[in-house]
């Protein structure tokens, strides 16, 4: 699974991005760069699924993918997705297609959805079976002051909220296919039982380790789905996720900055108040424009300068900066290139590519 | 007051009596005397210091080598319901420590490594609350660590001075005579009461079994852990190893339940392995030296040696966590011809080169000469690939000749070569050194006489009498041996009823049984 998303992914930037760019996606790293990426090549959703990928791993799996002749090393760390890999990925259609990872929308909230839930489980079993000592499955305090105040709000009725969360997990489980459902079960911690280690399910399962990483990732990104669609208000899972939710995903610099827009700023106050590079500035205005399409852009690029640079871009089939500048001439700057295609995205909903 | 420690023993603790020597370590230390405690493995060192720490008026500062170690005792404590333990380290948020610094004087007991102590705001921080006593647990690490790698251990005594002279206790399971001395002087506490106990330990057989080779070492470990299923460490030099020997047993033994525990990591996954180890979920772990220290696991009944150590006193250490509950234990170490290599190996890894010496030097050469300072740590491992060991102790001896100062690189090639040949120096006395700790050990393992007596022959005059079997040369085989086994905990295979138990769904089974029929 993990090659096969790797493939994708640099089939999808088609040499337009190094190969870092993925590995960067992949961790989730909130630059305007990578978040950019993620939108304009429709790598959306593979964004920060794989959080504690390290350069090791990423890169032997690029060695892997070279091997088997489904890559080929490009100019100045790229790599181009050669027939055999495209068949591949074909064959493959249903994984890398119909992907139900959701990373930018949920990548951030899984991880912590995830230990509430293995620190709630733990807790209530082990509170219900009347052992009040145990060491917590995860250190991270804010996780664990969230459970404690779960706890002590409803310390009266733990073996209710235990079999609902029994139902509504239960239900949820019966969506997944059997092994996901398996890996779930086998990775929650209770009374005298603590859950299995990600080189253990490896084993078990007989996946290789950057797998199970990715598999536990996705069940989690489809239990926020379930979450979403399935449950009722009245339920205890929406709960876990409740205060977690926010409305666009932005590099926190680039919050600011939105702020600040919004309030009616220009790009140069902005520039000389957060003492930024108006580089820095334009970046995170591309960025906001990506997830925000009610963002006013005329000050910045006109009606008409985007519609020339759509065109071309349409034209050469690229959506390299650098040669739909120099086909135009050089009429318009990066920003302007930049902006126009973030704005392509969102307005007209329509393909790029 | 001998009334009120039982007392407080009895309460905090439950326990009814104290062992050898905690009483009178505790009770120097309460009177304000500098104690230097040496008591086997397992013998309670911790309650040394845990109890006074809930008698004492101001706080206990506890300086330990291993971060899982120091937050292994910190969550153990705080699940007892002690709560105001606190372990410094690099794992906290920079919020959690920002309000840990903000509040430390409302700890009893603090946690922290040697390098923690070197960070002026946790000093300054420290100086300002009232530090009663200060501990160095696994003392040895000072000479054993301290003169090469962790330096900071021989700048302990100048913290001693800062913090305006707490009472200093030290503590070991192993130190000879040599390294008791060592400790009372890089700790500049001369007027130390000595508490020396026996480091032997009664109930643990020492055995070694020779064998051609690695092939050799598993099938003897196969059929050991066929006979003997009971809770085993397994140690190893590499984490390669501890892996696939992990997929050996696991494909030879599969009813057995084999794990593996290494450095390489990440912490979530390791918490796990040592609990379900403690918990009896898990009966063998493959290790490297990183799981171990402080494992206060009741009933391993078996640990092993899959290749040598580098030295007695991490062997001791090592063994040390088989038979706490004081039950006939076994060491066993599984000893090749060519297994020398490993570890000789292991002590040049962590010393530099002469040749890397010559890369190192031309580096900050070229830096010093282009005028730029020194990249951080991380940096400059991953341009001169070299390890995080040999940069320490190259950095620790550059910055105490002067070559550089606070990241500038003062260069000046006539001063820095003679600076070069003494460092020179100190890595040949420290290689040969480790080189001759080595050679006893080998010495020990290759010898006929008794294992007991000759192992600990190194640190005190005689031994105690063993509970049961002594060793291999003397009463051991595995064939007389009969160690209880833990019954297995029955696990469902199907999710759906796994999950229902896990969740305390089911209705209780009164027909489940152990499953294992071997
Ligand atoms: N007086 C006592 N009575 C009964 N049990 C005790 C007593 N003191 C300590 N123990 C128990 O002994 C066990 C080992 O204690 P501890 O971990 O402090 O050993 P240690 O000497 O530090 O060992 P190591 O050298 O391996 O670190 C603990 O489980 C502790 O609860
Ligand atoms: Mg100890
Ligand atoms: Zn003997």
């Amino acid at each position: 699974m993990f090659e096969l998303l790797v493939l994708q992914c640099l089939n999808k930037i088609n040499q337009e991005r190094t190969v870092y760019n993925i590995f960067h996606l992949l961790k989730g790293k909130r630059s305007s760069q990578t978040l950019q990426d993620a939108h304009i090549y429709k790598l959306k959703n593979y964004f920060g699924i794989y959080k504690n990928i390290n350069k090791k791993t990423f890169h032997s799996c690029i060695d892997r993918l070279t091997k088997h002749g489904y890559l080929e090393n490009g100019s100045s760390s790229t790599c181009v997705v050669t027939d055999k890999g495209k068949r591949k990925l074909e064959q493959n259609r249903d994984l890398v297609q119909r992907t139900p990872f959701r990373g930018m929308e949920y990548s951030n909230v899984a991880q912590i959805l995830l230990e509430r839930l293995l620190l709630f489980i733990q807790t209530t079993t082990n509170i219900v079976s009347g052992n009040h000592i145990f060491i917590p499955i995860t250190d991270k305090s804010e996780v664990l002051r969230w459970v404690k105040r779960i706890y002590r709000k409803n310390k009266e009725m733990l073996p209710e909220l235990l079999e609902k969360l029994y139902s509504e997990l239960m239900l949820f489980c019966e969506s997944l296919p059997d092994q996901e459902a398996c890996i779930f079960v086998d990775q929650l911690t209770g009374y005298r039982k603590y859950g299995l280690s990600k080189e253990q399910l490896a084993m078990k399962y007989n996946l290789p380790l950057e797998d199970v990483e990715l598999k536990r990732a996705l069940i989690i990104h489809k239990l926020i789905n379930h979450i979403n669609r399935v449950c009722q208000t009245t339920d205890l899972l929406p709960f876990f996720i409740k205060d977690l939710q926010q409305p666009f995903f932005l590099t926190t610099s680039a919050q600011k900055t939105y702020t600040l827009l919004q309030k009616g700023f220009t790009i140069e106050q902005i520039t000389t108040l957060r003492r930024l590079k108006e580089s820095t500035v334009f970046d995170h205005i591309v960025e906001i424009a990506l997830v925000d399409p009610t963002l006013p852009i005329d000050p910045y690029v006109s009606k008409e300068a985007i519609d020339n640079i759509l065109e071309i871009t349409d034209q050469l089939h690229t959506i390299k900066l650098k040669e739909i500048r120099q086909a135009l001439e050089n009429q318009y700057s990066y920003f302007q290139i930049r902006l126009a295609l973030a704005i392509a995205k969102n307005h007209r909903r329509r393909d790029v590519l | 007051m001998t009334r009120d420690l039982e007392y407080a023993l009895q309460q905090y603790y439950g326990h009814a009596a104290f062992r050898e020597g905690q009483k009178e370590i505790i009770e120097d230390v309460l009177a304000g005397k500098d104690v230097l405690g040496i008591l086997p493995t397992g013998s309670g060192k911790s309650l040394c210091y845990q109890l006074p720490a809930r008698m004492v008026d101001g706080a206990v500062l506890v300086v330990s080598p291993l971060i899982s170690l120091m937050i292994d005792q910190e969550k153990q404590l705080v699940a007892t319901g002690f709560k105001q333990v606190i372990a410094i380290t690099s794992f906290l948020s920079k919020s959690t420590k920002e309000r840990v610094m903000h509040q430390l004087e409302q700890y009893k007991l603090i946690y922290v490594s040697p390098e923690m102590l070197q960070t002026k705001q946790l000093i300054d921080k420290l100086r300002s609350i009232p530090i009663s006593v200060f501990v160095v647990d696994e003392a040895h690490c000072i000479s054993q660590w301290g003169h090469e790698f962790r330096p900071d251990y021989l700048k302990l005594h100048q913290v001693v001075e800062t913090l305006n002279y707490p009472t200093v206790l030290a503590l070991s399971a192993t130190a000879t005579p040599d390294v008791q001395q060592d400790i009372i002087e890089q700790l500049k506490c001369e007027r130390m009461v000595r508490h020396v106990y026996p480091m032997d330990r009664e109930n643990i057989a020492l055995s070694i079994e020779k064998v051609k080779n690695n092939q050799e070492k598993l099938h003897f470990l196969i059929d050991t852990l066929n006979k003997f299923p009971g809770p085993t460490m397994i140690y190893f030099s590499s984490r390669m190893w501890a892996e696939k020997v992990t997929d050996e047993l696991c494909k030879h033994l599969p009813n057995l339940r084999t794990a593996y525990y290494h450095g390489g990591m990440e912490q979530a996954d390791r918490l796990l392995i040592q609990q379900q180890f403690m918990n009896n979920q898990l009966d063998v772990v493959c290790c490297t030296s990183a799981f171990g220290m402080g494992i206060n696991k009741k009933n391993i009944r078996l640990v092993v040696h899959f290749h040598l150590p580098t030295q007695i006193e991490s062997y001791i250490q090592e063994i040390g966590r088989a038979g706490r509950d004081g039950k006939q234990s076994v060491s066993l170490l599984l000893f090749a011809p060519h297994d020398v290599s490993i570890p000789k190996r292991l002590i040049e890894s962590e010393l530099p080169s002469p040749m890397m010496i010559n890369i190192v030097l031309q580096f900050l050469k070229e830096r010093a000469n282009t005028n730029q300072m020194l990249p951080d740590d991380k940096e400059v491992l991953e341009i001169l690939q070299i390890n995080e060991i040999q940069w320490r102790f190259l950095s620790y001896h550059f910055e105490k000749h002067g070559m550089i100062i606070e990241s500038r690189i003062l260069y000046n090639e006539n001063i820095w070569m003679n600076r070069i040949t003494s460092i020179q120096k100190v890595i040949k006395v420290r290689s040969e050194y480790k080189e001759q700790k080595l050679q006893e050990l080998l010495q020990w393992a290759e010898g006929s006489a008794c294992r007991r007596t000759s192992l600990f022959s190194f640190f005190q005059q005689t031994v105690k009498k063993p509970t049961g079997f002594c060793c291999d040369v003397c009463d051991f085989t595995f064939k007389t041996w009969e160690p209880s086994v833990v019954e297995q905990q029955h696990t469902k295979s199907d999710w759906r009823s796994a999950f229902k138990d896990l969740m305390l769904q089911g209705e209780i089974h009164v027909n489940e049984k152990p499953s294992r029929n071997s």
